[in-house]
């Protein structure tokens, strides 16, 4: 990660990190949102406070997604009808930036997409029925969820201006090789061109990420054992 | 106006995530929390009601409830240890729901527990009432494709096609513990079951309040016993019936050796019946024609090789019979020893109308065949006699005319043909069996005949 | 396994009576009167015109 002039928190002073291309940050200390527009670092208010969902994966954790190291940077949490569910922002060595989805025990490493890999090629958000085939980028994918859900809150840095409370309709895919893919409809569906998000369903202990959050009771996996060597759980 | 940082971040989540335990609060009852911040919903297991947690951490009634608490075959709380790909795994239930889905009027319920562990997710633990099977599994990270085309619907996932068993409506009864999702008694959702015994693929079709979405969940058969083994029960688990869903088919087992036996005793089956062809001699050691029934025969003869044991075969045919019997008695008496050998052949035939219609019966030229002969020199006697239908029962017929042919070392074609049965017929008992045993599994599916 | 077992020692056994019973005939095969012999030389004639012979130790002897 490349270093940087040190910024500092608008509201507490605290330091405040930005890295790479990082547009908002929560901070550590007071919990209030800056974001960052050029060389401008705004207070956007405090967000709501996270809520533990129970998730394993904290911030600062690390893993190797297809032999590229990754740092786990930032969190979003969404919550929809049924419950809620974490975005893990994610920072990969090589200097690009992916997602890493954590829902109910299944997780998935998912990469922005350019629009025109999709667009005009997939149904608008209300003609998308859950079980159906769609062709996403040559590689047909089952439907798998469709719904809208609310920005709940967040923690460290994110790529973009999170407002807590912002709808956004999204749907996702899984291919019949495990591949993973999320269309973002954002808070206006009624459009055929999403942000597609694509990727593939993991396991925590395949990209060896930890370390991991303990929970009372249960035995935390080992570590890797070094860089290179496939981790054990 | 900035406030002073204090003194050391206030990093989340770096402390030991804590269980719970708190009173219900709508019947009072202590309910224990152990699935950490990942519920949505707590189902008291005493009164039933819905509750649901609270940001701070107070539980707040969804849904009253007055239910009783169910038995089910697995406490709330058990762990287990499961064999997974990478060594062993560590489950703990944290929720139990019981589903039903009707068929004809036939109620058929099962039992579902929640497994979870915080680092590997969760798994499924299916316990079936109506024939006390169990199923393990969990949710697919991809989706199977459907197969397109005639016939009986497929599923493929991972290189396994999986084969339509039933669709149902899958609709909860009862529910207790903790949920990562919420869960309500009369909940139902559309459930399509694909199998490939010992393994299934189960396709849900729920909607939820803000949109709908589909489960796939890859089960596998696991015995009774080894459920007990993993989560360290005393006692037998609850005893099986009938044939279930994925139960593996028992005389499918050992196929492969019942192929190989089947073709190495084939082959020397083959090598042996030429073999045994090839040796026989067949020879003639007597043969007569035209004889009378006043002829008789009294002649010595030589039978197979001193020492050894033979067999004879005895050829009688009769021309001219017509509503009568003609018998030969034949007698081999051992020059060597005083030991002998009888025996007696009867040719015959009958012929009458009766009830409008003609019949005919009897065998002209009938064959005996002894076994167990002691070679040697022999002196052979054959005493006829026959006999006509009715009045004329002792007086054989004129034109009767009698051959005889007496051979030795001859080809018993049973001793070639019974093991060419049992070598064919076992495997294909054993397929039948295999077909009724899958008879009786598909008899609880989507594709009975209406017949049964 | 032991359906396997049952196929193989029927399969192999027949085969062994085939290989080792079946020239003698031993098993398989009607079991004819056998008796010792002795002769009746009362000087009676039969119709057959020759010497009458009459069993003894009747019943069915070798054989199974």
């Amino acid at each position: 990660m490349q270093e940087q002039p040190q910024t500092h928190c608008p509201n507490c002073g605290a330091p405040a990190p930005f890295r790479g291309t990082a547009v908002s940050l929560v901070c550590e200390y007071c919990n209030s949102t800056i974001v960052r527009r050029g060389v401008d670092i705004t207070l956007i208010g405090q967000v709501s406070a996270l809520v533990d969902n129970g998730s394993p994966i904290i911030l600062g954790s690390r893993g190797r997604f297809k032999g590229t190291p990754f740092e786990v940077a930032g969190r979003l949490q969404v919550a929809y009808g049924r419950g809620s569910w974490n975005e893990w922002f994610v920072n990969f060595a090589d200097g690009t930036t992916g997602w890493l989805a954590d829902a109910q025990g299944q997780f998935a490493i998912t990469r922005p997409k350019n629009q025109q890999v999709v667009a005009g090629r997939v149904p608008p958000y209300a003609n998308i029925a859950v079980n159906s085939t769609i062709v996403i980028d040559g590689i047909p994918a089952v439907v798998v969820d469709r719904r809208a859900a609310t920005y709940k809150g967040a923690e460290g840095i994110l790529p973009f201006e999170a407002e807590p409370g912002m709808l956004f309709h999204g749907v996702d895919l899984r291919g019949h090789k495990g591949e993973f893919f999320s269309l973002d409809y954002g808070t206006n569906p009624n459009h055929n061109s999403p942000i597609p998000y694509l990727g593939e369903a993991i396991k925590l202990a395949d990209v060896g990420l930890h370390p991991l959050r303990q929970f009372k009771g249960w035995r935390r996996p080992a570590p890797p054992a070094a860089a290179g060597r496939a981790p054990g759980a | 106006m900035a406030a002073q940082a204090p003194s050391a971040p206030r990093k989340l989540f770096r402390e030991e995530a804590q269980t719970g335990a708190i009173n219900c609060p709508a019947c009072g009852g202590p309910i224990e929390l152990h699935g950490f911040g990942a519920v949505e919903q707590v189902n008291c297991p005493y009164c039933g009601s819905e509750l649901a947690p609270e940001d701070s951490g107070d539980l707040q009634v969804v849904q009253a409830a007055q239910r009783a608490r169910r038995e089910s075959a697995l406490p709330l709380h058990a762990r287990c240890t499961l064999q997974g790909d990478n060594g062993p795994e560590d489950y703990e239930v944290i929720g139990i729901m019981w589903r039903e889905c009707r068929v004809d009027g036939v109620v058929y319920p099962w039992q579902e527990f929640l497994l979870y562990n915080p680092y590997l997710g969760y798994r499924y633990l299916m316990f079936t009432m109506t024939d006390g099977s169990w199923a393990l599994g969990q949710t697919l990270d991809g989706a199977p494709q459907l197969e397109t085309g005639f016939g009986h619907r497929k599923v493929t996932f991972a290189k396994e096609k999986y084969k339509h068993f039933q669709t149902s409506v899958a609709i909860v009864s009862y529910v207790e513990g903790e949920f990562p999702w919420q869960v309500r008694v009369g909940d139902q959702a559309v459930a399509h079951d694909f199998i490939k015994p010992p393994i299934s693929m189960s396709i849900e079709e729920a909607a939820t309040e803000d949109g709908q979405d589909v489960n796939f969940t890859k089960m596998r058969h696991i015995d009774g016993a080894e459920v007990w083994k993993a989560f360290k029960l005393p006692g037998q688990p609850p005893r099986t019936s009938g044939v279930a869903m994925i139960q593996p088919n028992p005389y499918k087992k050992g196929r492969a050796i019942t192929w190989i036996l089947l073709a190495v005793m084939l082959v020397a089956w083959l090598v042996a019946a030429i073999a045994y062809v090839d040796g026989r001699s067949n020879k003639v050691v007597f043969s007569e024609t035209g004889q009378t029934v006043t002829d008789t025969i009294s002649q010595e003869i030589e039978i197979g090789t001193k020492g050894e044991l033979t067999t004879l075969e005895f050829d009688f045919k009769a021309s001219g019979l017509s509503n009568a019997w003609a018998y030969a008695e034949v007698m081999l008496i051992s020059q060597d020893t005083e030991k002998a050998v009888g025996f007696g052949a009867t040719a015959e035939e009958w012929h009458g109308v009766s009830g409008g219609e003609s019949w005919r019966e009897g065998d002209q030229s009938p064959t005996v065949t002894v076994g167990k002969v002691p070679g040697g020199t022999y002196l052979l006697q054959i005493a006829p006699s026959a006999g006509q239908q009715g009045s004329a029962a002792n007086t054989p017929p004129t034109n009767l005319r009698m051959a005889y042919t007496l051979r030795e070392n001859v080809v018993l074609g049973r001793y070639i043909v019974l093991p060419f049965f049992i070598i064919l017929g076992f495997p294909i008992f054993f397929w039948l069996l295999a077909r009724i045993y899958e008879g009786r599994r598909w008899s609880n599916s989507d594709y009975v005949s209406s017949s049964s | 396994m032991i359906r396997n077992i049952i196929y193989g020692v029927c399969g192999f056994g027949s085969l062994a009576m085939l290989l080792f019973s079946a020239p003698s005939g031993a098993l398989l095969t009607g079991t004819p009167n056998t008796g010792k012999v002795t002769t009746d030389t009362s000087g009676k004639r039969t119709v057959r015109g020759g010497p009458a012979f009459i069993w003894l130790g009747g019943g069915y002897q070798g054989g199974k």
